[in-house]
């Protein structure tokens, strides 16, 4: 017998419409009722209600035929057909269901000492894991540790799925990892003016407006207490500096250019692996352009190449370039070193751009980016050296 | 139908719905694509064109295309489709 979901059938035969009637008066709901032709229609019945059709169809002599069923309708069928897969399914369902009642892991979110106060608690009160989760008293939990825990702010205590997780704020901040340890100063990465010194921790050895080197120690790894004495400390400061960045463009005055004229000659070389033959002679050209190719002879068995060489004389002229679109390109050449000598993230407050000329010949651009960047390092890291002024590639 | 009728001027008067004690057919309409239909008698005729069902006092009649029922149960019937015309027709001797 189905017992769920929902059979859709073809009924066939005369006055369709008593069969409504008929249903009704059983009590079968019937959905989805379409008019296929005059002697045949297609309703919806439910699956528990499909035998009661099926006999009601049959005392009357319409004929019945299953169309489809529900999706509901066949897993029901399949169901009942494994009984030990629904039995599996069922008691596997039970054991989520009873495996969620306990708690199976204890998650305990603040520093060493505070969790281990916390374990502490836990252990004393017997709440842990195989704890059942209804008897664990979260709020009771709650205000202990927060009266207990003396160090903490602020103190969760939750159930999470299977979890306890028993969350503490700290009362103090941390302190960074390179607030401790040996003494340390901060040094300068790189040449500047100091713009700004924000000290942390240590004390400082320049004062704003001050020009620094590289490697000269601006912040020592050292205070005094109260009691006058010195002691080492790793030195933590923010230096701001002004930095410069430069970068240089040659470009050429002149621009030359090649023009044919008029004369050219095809050398043709035979290459063999024992030696050449060429025909006719290369010709003396004082300027010429020289365009090769290489092709095999009879095939790639046979070493054999024909070589070709095209040179065609060609007469080089020199014109003067516009003064002013020279003077651009070389400034913005130059501008486009100095901001990649400089970091990605450097804040560039000003730039100037000098031009000379060399021998009438070239003009040269330099530019200078200044920067304003935190140039303080821990002594011992690693100091990149400065970038010197790089030439232009264009102009070589 | 005296009684009938003073029944139900007492029940609206009452503010009591007909349908629920007199079984008057009651007709809602969606749009013009679904038609409900309460305290219905039996459906007269089903096609795809025209569904007539038999009320208290008389005949509704719905005409339209690919008409359907999506539901029919004692009681409830509802009508799906392009509806094109609804009509009542009274059976002979009720007013």
């Amino acid at each position: 017998m189905k017992a769920a979901g929902s059979v859709r059938v073809r009924v066939q035969g005369l006055s369709l419409e008593k069969l409504l009637a008929r249903a009704l008066e059983d009590g079968i709901a019937l959905r989805n009722v379409e008019r296929e032709s005059p002697r045949a229609m297609l309703l919806n019945v439910r699956a528990r209600d499909y035998p009661a059709l099926q006999a009601l169809c049959g005392r009357v002599g319409w004929r019945m035929d299953p169309v489809a069923e529900s999706a509901s309708c066949r897993a029901w069928r399949m169901l009942r057909r494994r009984a030990m897969l629904s039995a599996a399914l069922a008691v596997f369902l039970l054991g989520v269901w009873a495996v969620n009642l306990w708690v199976w892991r204890v998650d305990v979110r603040a520093d060493r000492a505070t969790a281990a106060a916390v374990r502490t608690l836990l252990e004393a009160q017997s709440i842990g894991v195989g704890t059942r989760k209804a008897t664990v008293p979260i709020e009771s939990l709650r205000e202990e540790l927060a009266r207990t825990l003396t160090e903490a702010v602020w103190v969760d205590v939750r159930v999470q799925g299977v979890s306890l997780v028993v969350e503490c704020a700290p009362a103090r901040l941390p302190v960074p990892g390179e607030y401790g340890g040996a003494a340390q100063d901060i040094v300068a990465a790189r040449d500047g003016v100091v713009a700004q010194l924000l000290v942390y921790a240590g004390t400082p050895k320049v004062r704003i407006g001050e020009a620094v080197r590289r490697g000269q120690v601006l912040v020592a790894g050292e205070e005094r207490t109260s009691g006058g004495e010195v002691k080492p400390v790793a030195a933590h400061a923010q230096v701001m500096a002004r930095v410069w960045y430069e970068g240089r463009a040659v470009l050429p005055a002149y621009e030359e250019r090649s023009e044919p004229t008029g004369r050219e000659t095809l050398v043709c070389t035979l290459q063999t692996p024992w030696g050449g033959v060429s025909w006719p002679e290369r010709p003396a050209y004082a300027v010429f352009d020289r365009e090769v190719t290489r092709q095999p002879v009879v095939g790639a068995f046979l070493p054999v190449t024909l070589m070709q060489e095209r040179y065609v004389e060609v007469r080089v002229t020199r014109t003067a370039r516009d003064a002013a679109a020279l003077r651009a390109e070389a400034g913005a050449a130059a501008e486009q070193i100095a901001l990649e000598n400089a970091p990605f993230d450097a804040q560039i407050v000003d730039k100037w751009v000098d031009y000379s000329m060399i021998e009438d010949e070239k003009i040269c651009a330099a530019a200078v980016l200044e920067a304003v960047e935190s140039i303080g390092v821990a002594q011992g890291a690693d100091v990149a050296a400065a970038p010197e002024m790089e030439d232009s590639p264009i102009g070589r | 139908m005296g009684a009938r009728r003073g029944l139900q001027q007492a029940m609206r008067a009452a503010g009591l719905p007909d349908e629920v004690l007199l079984d008057t057919p009651r007709v809602v309409l969606s749009g013009m694509d679904r038609l409900m239909l309460e305290n219905h008698r039996g459906v007269i005729e089903c096609a795809r064109d025209v569904v007539r069902v038999r009320v208290e006092g008389g005949v509704l009649c719905v005409r339209g295309a690919e008409l359907s029922l999506s539901h029919l149960r004692p009681g409830l019937l509802i009508v799906d489709g392009a509806l094109e015309q609804v009509s009542f027709q009274r059976a002979e001797g009720r007013p």
